[in-house]
């Protein structure tokens, strides 16, 4: 039984969406839908800090979905699309059950993580890109991040870990101490979004 | 007529993912781990590896970050279908960023140029239509004949710029790229891209221009890190991990810029200095060590020259002066004989003047008369050069308290070793080589260079690729042994055009210029003063632009040739320039799109539809071969056969490189603070020159962005900075639409206040107008710019704007002596629309 999450060092955040790159790319993704952004805190433009010249804040959030242990997109699924696998934590979305009813995206407290795809989305290139087993996007139905499944599945890390320029991004067992996201976290202060909802998410971010 | 009528709307193909397209579990069984592939003992088969059913090539990111980025190309079914980082042998080293992870969107981008294409309209009206390559090649030829046999070889110029920095493109400089080949064998002449240079400018007095910049792996060993003018966490967020990573270490993180930006979100100092008035503030910090004695004299008197003596007429007391008559020696570099006057100081100990040489405590002030001549010493002209600058003053002009200069000069003295991160945000204005000249000194005479530690400068890596290139592979000869007629000596800067083209006159010459070849260059949307690009191209009897994006550049041009992307040829890349140590090789990946050719293969092409062929009678891989042919690159194990073999070599034979600054790279090797001559980066074009600006140590404020320019205190009250972008490499992927969702438009940042005081909300529509330009745009609101600025990107195309072109705003003047664009010496108002 595995229990994967990421650990975020904010503190190393250069916020140069690197891994929303990656993951756009790397999950095929069709104009306009993302798994994965870099939010700049405080305004809708990147880079834009907020408060006074004088004093002045910027901070950057990478938001995705936090793959929760109790997730309240899972209670409140009609279908039973919406699913958490027992053996690795990841929460994951099947299009073939998905009716697009959004039950899901009122349910989950973060904001902006899933989207519906209310129609055969389009693409940027008249091609596909990224991993070959990348996730379908089927109009009619809600997506967001699978923590790349398919690539956790054959022991790789997902596509956001593979290189942070930054190296603020740590990926793997919770459970385990040993893995690389469980010394990442040891020792430092850290945040859980919106834990007051009580999904107990599994994505930190350090301090 | 042309798939680029309207610019602004690129096509988005719309592709339908189902069924049909994934099979789903097939493909899944398929796949088996896409890690990096093994890649030891390639031999013969090269660097490409398989992980699954994809193959993956090694591939260079060329832009102009200049990252040099190494990747992993991974193709599928014959077409790139992601990138990703690939390992440098020091793993720190290993980078991709945003741009890198999203080059499918540009290998496939529906801007690319597939085939070469003949203007059909007026020029720049965008009508365009295909032809095939046989015909692009006799256009030119036949039209470049006409021009060179009226009025000489050249009267036709390369302009290449830094679209593709690898060794067989253009963007390393003609002396060393197959463009440097292809002009020497024409004969052509050449158009300087005029930009990035004016601090360079400054270091040519201060330093002789000698390297300054310890590798960035010796970062965690400083003390404190300045970023003084750079922007690492968004021009190259690949080094940013470094200075973090030195911070957690203990280091002391200090930035000094006036924008509140990623980098000194992530400061444990931020300095909001006004912009564009380093200068004064590192004046201010001279001030402080030279009332308050906090040189080592020691230093000054054998390091630098500040003993000089500087007579009346503003030249040094040299030996002539004393009645001794110049002897002549052999000059070290060239062997030939010079006239060697020795400089004369005036030694305590013989109490007289001797020469430079003979002298065991050279008098730093107060020397009496030498000969009847009154004489200053350096170090007198310099104290009197910054007098002016007290704390107190430099504060009130750079915006900053007297305690944060004081801080600054205590810690370039009690701190050490300081690493200086100096980069280009200071170096865009008129005063740039003023500014960089009184900075610099600031590390430099307090010791801050030369060892662990001490670094000063930016981290682009390019002086060993530079300094052991076989210079020879630009300088061909044909069959017969004979070389090539060589290019024609002159290259011409960039403000002087329109003059050179109307006139037939640079400065005080004669010269003609009729045609220009635009190669990996968007001088209409990178070049300040937009109109006045366009209105010196339109004068012009032939224009060649060859890229691999059609560009406001192309649009202006005659015959567009379809240049191949980065991964569709063999090359060496990260060649210049790139943040890393190495140069790597770059494989072909795929075929070239459409009929593109590698700019090689243009080179190659055109020259022997001239006449030329025998001057090109090589491939790439052998014109790298002989490039890479030279007994510097010996000394390191490289050669073409251990690149391909290997992928990145290192271009520093130790493991941390420390720049040696034991001989400075003037005339007697030492820091100078006065020079007697005036220096031309440009040339004598007979432009009025002040010497009291030029010669010695000096600061002025911005011509047009200074708080007390005419323009600021009239009509224009807001200075218009330029801001890079995390998203483009200057225009290069502005076609790339992955990107745009994260930066989709230009954007006009704001200060709170004044945005509230012209009613300017987020997202509302202005316009930026000046002395010369206008420009409508998107505002956003941004506390981390100061008052009465606008900070705003400025590397986007015409049809990116709502109407009007930033580089319309930008004047083309020159300094008096250096051909450096100001981009950030701009003043604008700001008018809600």
């Amino acid at each position: 039984m595995t229990r994967y999450g990421m650990a975020i060092d904010q503190s190393r955040c250069i916020g140069c969406h690197a891994c929303a790159m990656a993951c756009k790319i790397a999950n095929n993704m069709p104009a306009d839908v993302v798994y994965n952004r870099v939010i700049t805190v405080g305004s809708d433009y990147i880079d834009c800090a907020s408060g006074t010249y004088e004093n002045p804040s910027l901070e950057y959030l990478p938001m995705q979905c936090q793959h929760c242990e109790e997730p309240a997109c899972l209670q409140v699924c009609p279908t039973g699309a919406t699913q958490k696998d027992p053996d690795t934590g990841i929460v994951t979305v099947d299009e073939e059950l998905c009716i697009g009813c959004e039950s899901c995206i009122k349910a989950c407290p973060y904001e902006g993580v899933r989207t519906l795809l209310p129609s055969e989305p389009t693409y940027y290139l008249d091609m596909e890109v990224g991993e070959a087993d990348a996730p379908k996007h089927a109009g009619g139905t809600v997506e967001k991040c699978t923590f790349c499944a398919n690539l956790v599945a054959r022991g790789e890390t997902p596509a956001c870990m593979v290189l942070c320029p930054g190296r603020a991004r740590w990926w793997g067992d919770l459970d385990d101490p040993e893995s690389e996201v469980s010394k990442a976290i040891a020792g430092r202060e850290y945040t859980l979004l919106n834990e007051e909802a009580g999904t107990k998410p599994n994505v930190y971010y350090l301090h | 007529m042309t798939e680029f009528e309207n610019p602004r709307s690129f096509s988005r193909r719309s592709f339908v993912t189902g069924a049909a397209a994934l099979t789903g579990a097939g493909l899944l069984a398929a796949c088996s781990p896409q890690s990096q592939p093994e890649q030891g003992a390639e031999g013969e088969e090269g660097l490409a590896g398989t992980g699954g059913n994809e193959e993956i090539y090694a591939g260079a990111c060329d832009g102009n970050c200049a990252g040099g980025c190494y990747l992993n190309i991974h193709v599928r079914d014959g077409k790139i279908v992601r990138t990703s980082a690939r390992e440098l042998p020091d793993p720190a080293y290993t980078r991709i960023c945003s741009k890198g992870l999203s080059q499918v969107g540009r290998v496939y981008s529906s801007n690319r140029l597939l085939y070469p294409m003949k203007r059909v309209g007026e020029r720049g009206s965008n009508d365009f239509e295909r032809i095939s390559w046989d015909e692009a090649l006799d256009f030119i030829a036949t039209k470049w004949k006409e021009i060179t046999d009226q009025y000489g070889p050249g009267a036709m110029a390369i302009f290449n710029n830094s679209g593709h920095y690898s060794l067989c493109s253009g963007s390393c400089g003609t002396s060393i790229s197959v463009t440097g080949r292809f002009k020497n064998v024409v004969g052509a002449s050449e158009i300087s891209s005029s930009l990035d240079i004016g601090c360079s400018h400054g270091f040519s007095h201060l330093t002789g221009g000698i390297p300054t910049y310890n590798e960035i792996t010796d970062r965690k060993n400083a003390n404190v890190s300045i970023l003084w003018g750079n922007n690492p966490a968004i021009s190259n967020p690949h080094t940013a991990h470094f200075h973090k990573e030195a911070q957690e270490d203990g280091n002391r993180l200090i930035v000094i810029d006036p924008i509140y930006n990623a980098n000194a979100a992530m400061a444990d100092w931020w300095v909001p200095v006004k912009a564009g008035t380093d200068g004064a503030l590192a004046a201010g910090i001279l001030n402080i060590y030279f009332t308050r004695g906090l040189l080592d004299e020691g230093f000054l008197k054998s390091t630098t020259n500040c003993p000089y003596l500087i007579k009346e007429d503003g030249m040094f007391v040299r030996m002539s002066d004393l009645g001794v008559e110049p002897t002549v020696e052999p000059d070290p570099l060239t062997g030939e004989d010079v006239p060697v006057d020795p400089i004369v100081v005036w030694d305590a100990a013989q109490n007289a003047p001797v020469a430079i040489t003979e002298a065991t405590d050279p008098l730093l002030e107060s020397v009496p008369e030498v000969n009847g001549m009154k004489v200053q010493t350096v170090l007198e002209n310099a104290k009197a050069a910054v007098a002016e600058y007290t704390p107190e003053r430099a504060a009130e002009i750079s915006g900053l308290k007297v305690e944060d200069v004081e801080e600054l000069a205590r810690i370039y003295v009690e701190d050490g070793p300081v690493s200086t991160e100096f980069f280009l945000g200071v170096n865009h204005y008129l005063n740039a080589p003023y500014t960089s000249w009184l900075i610099g000194l600031v590390a430099m005479l307090t010791g801050n260079t030369g060892k662990s530690g001490a670094s000063f400068g930016n981290n682009q890596i390019y002086i060993p690729q530079y300094t052991h290139t076989n210079f020879a592979v630009t300088m061909p000869t044909d069959k017969a042994g004979n070389p090539c007629q060589g290019g024609d000596p002159h290259t011409y800067a960039t403000a002087f055009l329109e003059e050179l083209i109307d006139t037939g006159k640079y400065g005080q010459e004669d010269c003609v210029l009729k045609g220009v070849w635009f190669t990996f260059n968007n001088a209409a949307a990178t070049m300040a003063d937009s109109e006045y690009t366009k209105r010196w191209v339109s004068k012009l009897d032939l224009v060649i632009c060859s890229d691999v994006m059609m560009t406001d550049t192309c649009r202006l041009a005659d015959i567009i040739l379809p240049a191949s992307y980065w991964f569709e040829h063999t090359d060496v890349g990260s060649y210049l320039f790139a943040t890393h140590p190495y140069i790597t090789w770059n494989e072909k990946a795929i075929d070239p799109l459409g009929e593109s050719k590698s700019d090689f293969d243009i080179f190659k092409a055109v020259a022997e539809r001239m006449g030329y062929g025998e001057f090109f009678d090589l491939t790439e891989e052998e014109y790298c071969a002989e490039a890479l042919d030279s007994e510097g690159y010996k000394a390191l194990g490289i050669s073409l056969e251990a690149l391909k073999e290997k992928g990145a070599l290192r271009v520093f034979p130790e493991d941390v490189h420390i720049s040696d600054t034991s001989v400075w790279g003037t005339e007697n090797g030492r820091l100078c603070l006065y020079q007697e001559n005036v220096l031309y980066q440009f040339g004598d074009l007979g432009q009025p020159v002040d010497r009291k600006k030029e010669c010695g140590l000096y600061w002025e404020e911005g011509k047009y962005c200074g708080e007390h320019s005419e323009a600021r205190m009239g009509e224009y009250p807001f200075h218009l900075l330029s801001q890079k972008m995390r998203t483009h490499t200057h225009t290069q992927w502005s076609e790339n639409e992955y990107t745009r969702e994260i930066e989709p438009e230009p954007l006009a940042m704001l200060n709170p206040d004044d945005a509230a005081e012209l009613g300017i909300q987020d997202g509302d529509t202005i316009r930026l107008r000046n002395y010369q330009g206008t420009v409508v745009v998107k505002a956003a609101i941004n506390a981390g710019v100061p008052p009465k600025t606008v900070a705003m990107p400025r590397s986007w195309q015409a049809a990116d704007f709502i109407e009007g072109t930033y580089q319309s705003l930008i004047s083309k003047d020159f300094n008096d002596t250096s051909n450096n664009q100001a981009y950030n010496d701009v003043a604008c108002a700001v008018e809600k629309m």
